[in-house]
Protein backbone atom coordinates (compact mmCIF):
# COMPACT_ATOMS: atom_id res chain seq x y z
CA UNK A 1 0.00 0.00 0.00
CA UNK A 2 1.10 3.46 -0.62
CA UNK A 3 1.96 4.79 2.79
CA UNK A 4 4.34 7.55 1.76
CA UNK A 5 2.48 10.77 2.28
CA UNK A 6 4.54 12.46 -0.44
CA UNK A 7 3.08 10.05 -2.97
CA UNK A 8 6.06 7.78 -3.39
CA UNK A 9 4.98 4.22 -2.79
CA UNK A 10 7.49 1.58 -1.82
CA UNK A 11 10.30 4.10 -1.70
CA UNK A 12 12.44 2.11 0.69
CA UNK A 13 11.42 3.35 4.10
CA UNK A 14 7.85 4.54 3.74
CA UNK A 15 7.13 4.84 7.44
CA UNK A 16 10.60 6.04 8.47
CA UNK A 17 11.03 2.77 10.38
CA UNK A 18 14.71 2.37 9.69
CA UNK A 19 16.08 5.76 10.64
CA UNK A 20 19.49 5.13 12.23
CA UNK A 21 19.51 5.73 15.99
CA UNK A 22 23.19 6.05 16.87
CA UNK A 23 22.87 7.48 20.38
CA UNK A 24 21.93 5.53 23.46
CA UNK A 25 21.93 5.78 27.21
CA UNK A 26 20.50 3.85 30.11
CA UNK A 27 18.42 5.38 32.91
CA UNK A 28 17.08 4.16 36.22
CA UNK A 29 13.47 5.23 36.75
CA UNK A 30 10.92 3.93 39.22
CA UNK A 31 13.20 0.99 39.96
CA UNK A 32 13.44 -0.02 36.29
CA UNK A 33 16.31 0.37 33.88
CA UNK A 34 15.33 1.92 30.58
CA UNK A 35 17.67 1.86 27.57
CA UNK A 36 16.85 4.74 25.24
CA UNK A 37 18.12 4.77 21.66
CA UNK A 38 17.67 7.93 19.66
CA UNK A 39 19.15 10.13 16.95
CA UNK A 40 18.93 13.27 19.11
CA UNK A 41 21.20 14.50 21.89
CA UNK A 42 18.26 16.64 23.03
CA UNK A 43 16.20 13.51 23.74
CA UNK A 44 18.89 12.00 25.98
CA UNK A 45 19.40 15.31 27.80
CA UNK A 46 15.64 15.63 28.20
CA UNK A 47 15.39 12.10 29.59
CA UNK A 48 17.89 13.00 32.27
CA UNK A 49 15.89 16.04 33.33
CA UNK A 50 12.27 15.15 32.56
CA UNK A 51 11.58 13.52 35.92
CA UNK A 52 13.29 14.02 39.24
CA UNK A 53 13.47 10.24 39.75
CA UNK A 54 15.36 9.64 36.51
CA UNK A 55 19.06 8.77 36.94
CA UNK A 56 21.79 7.71 34.54
CA UNK A 57 22.45 3.98 35.09
CA UNK A 58 24.80 1.29 33.84
CA UNK A 59 23.52 -0.59 30.81
CA UNK A 60 24.59 -4.11 31.79
CA UNK A 61 20.96 -5.16 32.11
CA UNK A 62 17.81 -3.34 31.06
CA UNK A 63 14.11 -3.79 31.82
CA UNK A 64 12.75 -1.66 29.01
CA UNK A 65 14.01 -0.64 25.57
CA UNK A 66 12.73 2.55 24.05
CA UNK A 67 13.49 3.99 20.62
CA UNK A 68 12.72 7.66 20.01
CA UNK A 69 13.15 9.20 16.58
CA UNK A 70 13.51 12.96 16.32
CA UNK A 71 12.65 14.49 12.98
CA UNK A 72 11.75 17.86 11.58
CA UNK A 73 8.21 17.38 10.34
CA UNK A 74 6.52 18.84 7.29
CA UNK A 75 3.90 20.38 9.55
CA UNK A 76 4.73 22.34 12.68
CA UNK A 77 2.93 20.89 15.71
CA UNK A 78 0.47 22.89 17.77
CA UNK A 79 2.21 25.30 20.11
CA UNK A 80 0.93 23.54 23.24
CA UNK A 81 1.14 19.78 23.54
CA UNK A 82 -2.20 18.02 23.78
CA UNK A 83 -1.85 14.50 25.07
CA UNK A 84 -4.44 11.89 24.32
CA UNK A 85 -3.98 8.50 25.97
CA UNK A 86 -5.27 5.33 24.36
CA UNK A 87 -5.05 2.00 26.19
CA UNK A 88 -5.55 -1.21 24.26
CA UNK A 89 -4.97 -4.19 26.56
CA UNK A 90 -1.27 -4.13 27.42
CA UNK A 91 -0.37 -1.32 25.04
CA UNK A 92 -0.48 2.37 25.82
CA UNK A 93 -0.46 4.93 23.01
CA UNK A 94 0.25 8.59 23.70
CA UNK A 95 -0.89 10.87 20.92
CA UNK A 96 0.84 14.22 21.31
CA UNK A 97 -0.52 15.94 18.25
CA UNK A 98 0.75 15.91 14.67
CA UNK A 99 4.25 14.45 14.31
CA UNK A 100 4.52 13.26 17.92
CA UNK A 101 3.55 9.99 19.53
CA UNK A 102 4.84 7.29 21.82
CA UNK A 103 3.70 3.68 22.21
CA UNK A 104 4.54 1.33 25.07
CA UNK A 105 3.96 -2.41 25.36
CA UNK A 106 3.83 -3.37 29.04
CA UNK A 107 4.29 -7.03 28.20
CA UNK A 108 7.73 -6.55 26.62
CA UNK A 109 8.78 -3.18 28.06
CA UNK A 110 9.37 -2.00 24.52
CA UNK A 111 8.50 1.56 23.63
CA UNK A 112 8.89 3.67 20.52
CA UNK A 113 7.87 7.02 19.22
CA UNK A 114 8.55 10.11 17.18
CA UNK A 115 9.30 13.56 18.55
CA UNK A 116 9.34 16.92 16.86
CA UNK A 117 12.86 18.22 16.24
CA UNK A 118 12.81 21.93 15.53
CA UNK A 119 15.21 24.04 13.50
CA UNK A 120 16.48 25.72 16.66
CA UNK A 121 18.30 23.73 19.36
CA UNK A 122 16.50 25.63 22.09
CA UNK A 123 13.05 24.77 20.76
CA UNK A 124 14.07 21.14 20.17
CA UNK A 125 15.35 20.84 23.74
CA UNK A 126 12.25 22.43 25.23
CA UNK A 127 9.93 20.20 23.24
CA UNK A 128 11.94 17.06 24.05
CA UNK A 129 11.61 17.77 27.78
CA UNK A 130 7.84 18.23 27.44
CA UNK A 131 7.58 15.05 25.35
CA UNK A 132 9.57 12.92 27.80
CA UNK A 133 7.75 14.42 30.80
CA UNK A 134 4.40 13.48 29.28
CA UNK A 135 5.57 9.93 28.65
CA UNK A 136 6.89 9.47 32.17
CA UNK A 137 3.85 11.13 33.79
CA UNK A 138 1.47 8.85 31.95
CA UNK A 139 3.45 5.64 32.31
CA UNK A 140 4.12 6.05 36.03
CA UNK A 141 0.57 5.22 37.21
CA UNK A 142 0.27 2.48 34.60
CA UNK A 143 3.44 0.77 35.79
CA UNK A 144 2.23 1.14 39.35
CA UNK A 145 -1.08 -0.49 38.40
CA UNK A 146 0.84 -3.30 36.80
CA UNK A 147 2.95 -3.81 39.92
CA UNK A 148 -0.19 -3.93 42.04
CA UNK A 149 -1.86 -6.29 39.60
CA UNK A 150 -4.73 -3.93 38.79
CA UNK A 151 -3.73 -3.39 35.16
CA UNK A 152 -6.42 -4.89 32.93
CA UNK A 153 -4.96 -6.65 29.93
CA UNK B 1 -1.81 20.87 28.82
CA UNK B 2 -4.97 18.97 27.86
CA UNK B 3 -5.28 15.28 28.46
CA UNK B 4 -7.93 12.83 27.40
CA UNK B 5 -8.20 9.10 27.88
CA UNK B 6 -10.01 6.33 26.12
CA UNK B 7 -10.11 2.63 26.70
CA UNK B 8 -11.47 -0.11 24.51
CA UNK B 9 -13.30 -1.96 27.27
CA UNK B 10 -15.53 1.04 27.97
CA UNK B 11 -17.37 1.12 24.69
CA UNK B 12 -17.40 -1.99 22.50
CA UNK B 13 -20.97 -2.80 21.49
CA UNK B 14 -20.49 -5.23 18.62
CA UNK B 15 -17.95 -7.76 17.50
CA UNK B 16 -17.74 -9.66 14.25
CA UNK B 17 -15.35 -11.83 12.31
CA UNK B 18 -13.98 -10.90 8.90
CA UNK B 19 -11.64 -12.63 6.49
CA UNK B 20 -8.62 -10.74 5.18
CA UNK B 21 -6.58 -12.75 2.66
CA UNK B 22 -7.97 -15.89 4.28
CA UNK B 23 -6.99 -14.72 7.79
CA UNK B 24 -9.62 -14.57 10.51
CA UNK B 25 -9.73 -11.11 12.02
CA UNK B 26 -11.88 -10.07 14.97
CA UNK B 27 -13.35 -6.58 14.68
CA UNK B 28 -14.85 -4.79 17.67
CA UNK B 29 -16.49 -1.41 17.51
CA UNK B 30 -18.94 0.93 19.19
CA UNK B 31 -20.46 1.81 15.81
CA UNK B 32 -22.76 -0.66 14.01
CA UNK B 33 -22.20 1.47 10.90
CA UNK B 34 -18.51 0.48 10.82
CA UNK B 35 -19.46 -3.16 11.25
CA UNK B 36 -21.72 -2.65 8.21
CA UNK B 37 -18.86 -1.30 6.09
CA UNK B 38 -16.77 -4.31 7.02
CA UNK B 39 -19.56 -6.65 5.96
CA UNK B 40 -19.80 -4.82 2.61
CA UNK B 41 -16.08 -5.05 1.87
CA UNK B 42 -14.83 -8.28 3.44
CA UNK B 43 -16.16 -11.84 3.63
CA UNK B 44 -17.41 -12.72 7.10
CA UNK B 45 -16.52 -15.67 9.29
CA UNK B 46 -18.74 -16.94 12.03
CA UNK B 47 -16.91 -16.69 15.33
CA UNK B 48 -19.61 -18.69 17.09
CA UNK B 49 -19.13 -21.79 14.95
CA UNK B 50 -15.40 -21.51 14.32
CA UNK B 51 -13.45 -23.39 16.96
CA UNK B 52 -9.95 -22.88 15.59
CA UNK B 53 -7.11 -21.29 17.49
CA UNK B 54 -8.71 -17.84 17.50
CA UNK B 55 -8.37 -14.74 15.36
CA UNK B 56 -5.08 -13.91 13.68
CA UNK B 57 -5.51 -10.29 14.76
CA UNK B 58 -7.90 -8.04 16.65
CA UNK B 59 -9.05 -4.62 15.51
CA UNK B 60 -10.92 -2.20 17.76
CA UNK B 61 -12.48 0.86 16.12
CA UNK B 62 -13.92 3.57 18.32
CA UNK B 63 -16.06 6.40 17.02
CA UNK B 64 -16.01 9.54 19.16
CA UNK B 65 -18.52 12.36 19.25
CA UNK B 66 -16.01 15.08 18.43
CA UNK B 67 -15.64 16.87 15.12
CA UNK B 68 -12.91 16.02 12.65
CA UNK B 69 -10.53 18.96 12.34
CA UNK B 70 -8.74 19.64 9.11
CA UNK B 71 -4.96 19.80 9.01
CA UNK B 72 -2.12 19.98 6.52
CA UNK B 73 0.30 17.12 5.97
CA UNK B 74 -2.20 14.27 6.29
CA UNK B 75 -2.32 11.35 5.91
CA UNK B 76 0.79 10.81 8.04
CA UNK B 77 2.34 7.39 8.64
CA UNK B 78 5.18 6.41 10.95
CA UNK B 79 6.42 3.15 12.42
CA UNK B 80 9.16 1.99 14.77
CA UNK B 81 9.75 -1.47 16.18
CA UNK B 82 6.44 -3.25 16.52
CA UNK B 83 4.47 -0.02 16.65
CA UNK B 84 2.94 2.06 13.87
CA UNK B 85 0.61 5.02 13.57
CA UNK B 86 -1.56 6.13 10.66
CA UNK B 87 -3.15 9.57 11.05
CA UNK B 88 -5.76 10.63 8.52
CA UNK B 89 -6.58 13.92 10.28
CA UNK B 90 -5.54 15.18 13.73
CA UNK B 91 -8.65 13.39 15.09
CA UNK B 92 -8.69 10.21 13.03
CA UNK B 93 -5.94 7.74 13.88
CA UNK B 94 -5.05 4.05 13.71
CA UNK B 95 -2.56 2.62 16.25
CA UNK B 96 -0.80 -0.68 15.66
CA UNK B 97 1.02 -3.10 17.94
CA UNK B 98 2.12 -5.60 15.29
CA UNK B 99 3.80 -7.94 17.78
CA UNK B 100 0.50 -8.29 19.62
CA UNK B 101 -1.39 -8.24 16.29
CA UNK B 102 -3.74 -5.59 17.63
CA UNK B 103 -5.01 -2.40 16.01
CA UNK B 104 -6.84 0.39 17.79
CA UNK B 105 -8.56 3.13 15.81
CA UNK B 106 -10.18 6.32 17.00
CA UNK B 107 -12.33 8.21 14.50
CA UNK B 108 -14.62 11.21 14.47
CA UNK B 109 -18.30 10.85 13.64
CA UNK B 110 -17.73 12.76 10.38
CA UNK B 111 -15.20 10.24 9.12
CA UNK B 112 -17.30 7.35 10.45
CA UNK B 113 -20.13 8.50 8.19
CA UNK B 114 -17.90 8.62 5.10
CA UNK B 115 -18.23 5.09 3.70
CA UNK B 116 -16.07 5.81 0.64
CA UNK B 117 -13.22 7.03 2.80
CA UNK B 118 -13.19 3.71 4.62
CA UNK B 119 -13.17 1.86 1.31
CA UNK B 120 -10.55 3.99 -0.43
CA UNK B 121 -8.20 5.03 2.38
CA UNK B 122 -8.78 3.61 5.82
CA UNK B 123 -9.27 -0.13 5.20
CA UNK B 124 -6.41 -0.37 2.65
CA UNK B 125 -4.06 1.45 5.04
CA UNK B 126 -5.17 -0.61 8.03
CA UNK B 127 -4.75 -3.97 6.31
CA UNK B 128 -1.66 -2.88 4.40
CA UNK B 129 0.16 -2.16 7.66
CA UNK B 130 -1.28 -5.17 9.51
CA UNK B 131 -0.47 -7.58 6.64
CA UNK B 132 3.08 -8.52 7.70
CA UNK B 133 1.92 -9.45 11.21
CA UNK B 134 -0.60 -11.98 9.87
CA UNK B 135 1.70 -13.54 7.25
CA UNK B 136 0.29 -11.72 4.26
CA UNK B 137 2.58 -10.12 1.64
CA UNK B 138 1.21 -7.06 -0.14
CA UNK B 139 2.90 -6.67 -3.55
CA UNK B 140 2.74 -3.68 -5.86
CA UNK B 141 0.87 -5.44 -8.65
CA UNK B 142 -2.48 -5.55 -10.37
CA UNK B 143 -4.16 -8.94 -10.48
CA UNK B 144 -6.68 -10.53 -12.85
CA UNK B 145 -8.21 -13.98 -12.84
CA UNK B 146 -9.17 -16.28 -15.70
CA UNK B 147 -10.74 -19.70 -15.21
CA UNK B 148 -8.75 -21.33 -12.39
CA UNK B 149 -5.63 -19.16 -12.80
CA UNK B 150 -4.58 -15.60 -12.32
CA UNK B 151 -1.87 -13.16 -13.39
CA UNK B 152 0.03 -10.52 -11.50
CA UNK B 153 0.99 -7.35 -13.39
CA UNK B 154 3.91 -5.97 -11.37
CA UNK B 155 5.30 -2.50 -11.95
CA UNK B 156 6.02 0.80 -10.23
CA UNK B 157 3.34 3.50 -10.10
CA UNK B 158 2.72 5.27 -13.38
CA UNK B 159 3.69 2.32 -15.59
CA UNK B 160 0.14 1.52 -16.66
CA UNK B 161 -0.96 -1.38 -14.43
CA UNK B 162 -4.47 -0.01 -13.95
CA UNK B 163 -4.99 0.84 -17.60
CA UNK B 164 -3.83 -2.61 -18.70
CA UNK B 165 -5.91 -4.27 -15.98
CA UNK B 166 -9.05 -2.57 -17.29
CA UNK B 167 -8.17 -3.49 -20.89
CA UNK B 168 -7.69 -7.14 -19.86
CA UNK B 169 -10.96 -6.96 -17.93
CA UNK B 170 -12.70 -5.92 -21.13
CA UNK B 171 -11.21 -9.01 -22.82
CA UNK B 172 -12.93 -11.32 -20.35
CA UNK B 173 -10.47 -11.41 -17.45
CA UNK B 174 -11.99 -11.00 -13.99
CA UNK B 175 -10.74 -7.97 -12.09
CA UNK B 176 -9.17 -8.48 -8.66
CA UNK B 177 -6.99 -5.40 -8.04
CA UNK B 178 -5.21 -2.68 -9.99
CA UNK B 179 -2.44 -1.51 -7.64
CA UNK B 180 -1.80 -3.63 -4.54
CA UNK B 181 -2.41 -7.36 -4.26
CA UNK B 182 -2.13 -9.42 -1.08
CA UNK B 183 -0.49 -12.84 -1.28
CA UNK B 184 -1.10 -15.45 1.39
CA UNK B 185 -0.72 -19.18 1.80
CA UNK B 186 -4.09 -20.90 2.02
CA UNK B 187 -4.20 -24.69 2.33
CA UNK B 188 -0.69 -24.97 0.87
CA UNK B 189 -1.36 -22.77 -2.14
CA UNK B 190 -0.55 -19.09 -2.62
CA UNK B 191 -3.68 -17.09 -3.32
CA UNK B 192 -4.00 -13.47 -4.31
CA UNK B 193 -6.65 -11.22 -2.84
CA UNK B 194 -7.48 -7.57 -3.25
CA UNK B 195 -8.92 -4.67 -1.35
CA UNK B 196 -12.44 -3.50 -2.17
CA UNK B 197 -11.07 -0.38 -3.76
CA UNK B 198 -12.02 1.53 -6.89
CA UNK B 199 -9.67 1.31 -9.87
CA UNK B 200 -7.40 4.37 -10.09
CA UNK B 201 -6.72 5.80 -13.54
CA UNK B 202 -4.74 8.93 -14.37
CA UNK B 203 -6.66 11.79 -16.03
CA UNK B 204 -5.37 10.97 -19.54
CA UNK B 205 -6.87 7.46 -19.38
CA UNK B 206 -10.08 8.87 -20.86
CA UNK B 207 -8.28 8.71 -24.23
CA UNK B 208 -8.67 4.93 -24.10
CA UNK B 209 -11.76 4.65 -21.96
CA UNK B 210 -14.46 7.18 -23.01
CA UNK B 211 -16.65 5.83 -20.17
CA UNK B 212 -14.50 7.93 -17.82
CA UNK B 213 -15.74 11.19 -19.33
CA UNK B 214 -18.88 11.06 -17.24
CA UNK B 215 -16.79 10.87 -14.04
CA UNK B 216 -14.76 13.54 -12.26
CA UNK B 217 -11.14 13.27 -11.18
CA UNK B 218 -10.22 13.73 -7.52
CA UNK B 219 -7.20 13.67 -5.23
CA UNK B 220 -6.26 10.10 -4.33
CA UNK B 221 -4.62 8.91 -1.08
CA UNK B 222 -1.09 9.48 -2.40
CA UNK B 223 -1.94 12.98 -3.58
CA UNK B 224 -2.28 12.20 -7.30
CA UNK B 225 -5.11 13.62 -9.39
CA UNK B 226 -6.95 10.58 -10.74
CA UNK B 227 -10.24 8.97 -11.65
CA UNK B 228 -11.24 6.51 -8.93
CA UNK B 229 -14.13 4.47 -10.27
CA UNK B 230 -15.78 1.15 -9.67
CA UNK B 231 -14.52 -1.30 -12.32
CA UNK B 232 -17.94 -2.96 -12.19
CA UNK B 233 -20.10 0.15 -12.53
CA UNK B 234 -17.87 2.11 -14.92
CA UNK B 235 -16.62 -0.65 -17.22
CA UNK B 236 -19.01 -3.52 -16.53
CA UNK B 237 -16.13 -5.79 -15.41
CA UNK B 238 -16.55 -8.89 -13.29
CA UNK B 239 -14.84 -8.70 -9.90
CA UNK B 240 -13.43 -11.55 -7.80
CA UNK B 241 -12.12 -11.52 -4.22
CA UNK B 242 -9.31 -14.03 -4.62
CA UNK B 243 -7.60 -16.30 -7.13
CA UNK B 244 -4.58 -18.56 -7.59
CA UNK B 245 -1.46 -17.02 -9.17
CA UNK B 246 -0.26 -18.86 -12.27
CA UNK B 247 1.50 -16.10 -14.19
CA UNK B 248 3.69 -13.10 -13.24
CA UNK B 249 4.30 -10.26 -15.70
CA UNK B 250 6.85 -7.51 -15.03
CA UNK B 251 5.78 -4.37 -16.89
CA UNK B 252 8.23 -1.84 -18.34
CA UNK B 253 7.45 1.26 -20.35
CA UNK B 254 9.89 1.64 -23.22
CA UNK B 255 9.11 5.03 -24.76
CA UNK B 256 8.93 3.50 -28.25
CA UNK B 257 5.74 2.29 -29.84
CA UNK B 258 5.16 -1.45 -29.71
CA UNK B 259 4.85 -4.39 -27.41
CA UNK B 260 7.43 -7.07 -26.68
CA UNK B 261 6.87 -10.06 -24.39
CA UNK B 262 9.72 -12.34 -23.33
CA UNK B 263 9.86 -15.23 -20.87
CA UNK B 264 12.06 -14.70 -17.79
CA UNK B 265 13.31 -16.85 -14.89
CA UNK B 266 11.18 -17.14 -11.79
CA UNK B 267 14.10 -15.78 -9.71
CA UNK B 268 14.06 -12.53 -11.67
CA UNK B 269 10.33 -12.08 -11.11
CA UNK B 270 10.64 -13.06 -7.45
CA UNK B 271 13.42 -10.54 -6.86
CA UNK B 272 11.22 -7.81 -8.30
CA UNK B 273 8.31 -8.70 -5.98
CA UNK B 274 10.57 -9.08 -2.94
CA UNK B 275 12.09 -5.64 -3.55
CA UNK B 276 8.60 -4.16 -3.17
CA UNK B 277 8.10 -5.59 0.33
CA UNK B 278 9.10 -3.30 3.15
CA UNK B 279 11.94 -4.85 5.17
CA UNK B 280 11.08 -5.21 8.85
CA UNK B 281 13.63 -5.55 11.61
CA UNK B 282 13.87 -6.41 15.28
CA UNK B 283 10.82 -8.16 16.68
CA UNK B 284 9.19 -8.11 13.22
CA UNK B 285 12.16 -9.60 11.31
CA UNK B 286 10.55 -13.05 11.34
CA UNK B 287 7.39 -11.59 9.76
CA UNK B 288 9.48 -10.19 6.93
CA UNK B 289 11.22 -13.55 6.43
CA UNK B 290 7.85 -15.27 6.16
CA UNK B 291 6.73 -12.72 3.57
CA UNK B 292 9.82 -13.55 1.49
CA UNK B 293 8.96 -17.26 1.81
CA UNK B 294 5.49 -16.52 0.45
CA UNK B 295 6.99 -15.07 -2.72
CA UNK B 296 9.15 -18.17 -3.19
CA UNK B 297 6.01 -20.29 -2.96
CA UNK B 298 5.01 -18.78 -6.32
CA UNK B 299 7.71 -20.90 -8.03
CA UNK B 300 5.98 -22.75 -10.82
CA UNK B 301 4.20 -19.66 -12.09
CA UNK B 302 5.05 -18.68 -15.68
CA UNK B 303 7.04 -15.42 -15.69
CA UNK B 304 7.34 -12.81 -18.44
CA UNK B 305 8.68 -9.33 -18.99
CA UNK B 306 6.51 -7.01 -21.05
CA UNK B 307 8.09 -3.95 -22.69
CA UNK B 308 5.41 -1.70 -24.13
CA UNK B 309 4.27 1.72 -25.18
CA UNK B 310 1.05 1.08 -27.01
CA UNK B 311 -2.72 1.38 -26.83
CA UNK B 312 -3.78 -0.77 -23.82
CA UNK B 313 -6.27 -2.76 -25.90
CA UNK B 314 -3.47 -3.80 -28.28
CA UNK B 315 -1.18 -4.72 -25.38
CA UNK B 316 -3.98 -6.68 -23.70
CA UNK B 317 -4.61 -8.63 -26.91
CA UNK B 318 -0.93 -9.57 -27.31
CA UNK B 319 -0.56 -10.39 -23.63
CA UNK B 320 -3.63 -12.62 -23.78
CA UNK B 321 -2.28 -14.41 -26.85
CA UNK B 322 1.10 -15.17 -25.23
CA UNK B 323 0.21 -15.59 -21.56
CA UNK B 324 -3.44 -16.66 -21.75
CA UNK B 325 -2.65 -20.37 -22.19
CA UNK B 326 -0.37 -20.27 -19.13
CA UNK B 327 -3.02 -18.53 -17.04
CA UNK B 328 -5.66 -21.01 -18.13
CA UNK B 329 -3.23 -23.93 -17.56
CA UNK B 330 -3.64 -24.91 -21.26
CA UNK B 331 0.11 -24.62 -21.85
CA UNK B 332 0.98 -27.48 -19.53
CA UNK B 333 -1.99 -29.74 -20.19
Amino acid sequence: MSTGHNGTPASGDMMHRRKVLALNACFLWEGRRIAIRTNSVAVLRAAASADSDMRIAPSDRVDMQWEIVAEIPDIVPRSRLNCRVVRDRGTVYLDMGPSQWFAFDSETGNGAGFVYGAESDEETAENAVQYLSLILNHLKPILLEEEQGTWQR
Amino acid sequence: MQNSHMEEREFVVCAQGLLFAGRQILLRTNAPKIAGYVSDFFPAYDMATDHSAGPAAEITLMITEGESTAGDGFPWFRGRGEFAVAQFTPDDTLWFNLRARRVFGSFSAAVANDRERWRRHIFPTLFGILAAAVDVAPVHAACLARDTGGLLLAAPSGTGKSTLAVALGRRGYTFLSDDWTCLALEEGVIRASGFPMPVKLLPDADRFFPELRSYRTGISLNGELAFEVSPVDCFGLQRVRSCAVTCIILLERTGRTGCDISEIDFDEAAQHLIAEIEPLEGSLAACYERQIDLIHHLKGAACFRLHFDENPDVVAEELDAVCGPWIRHEHRS
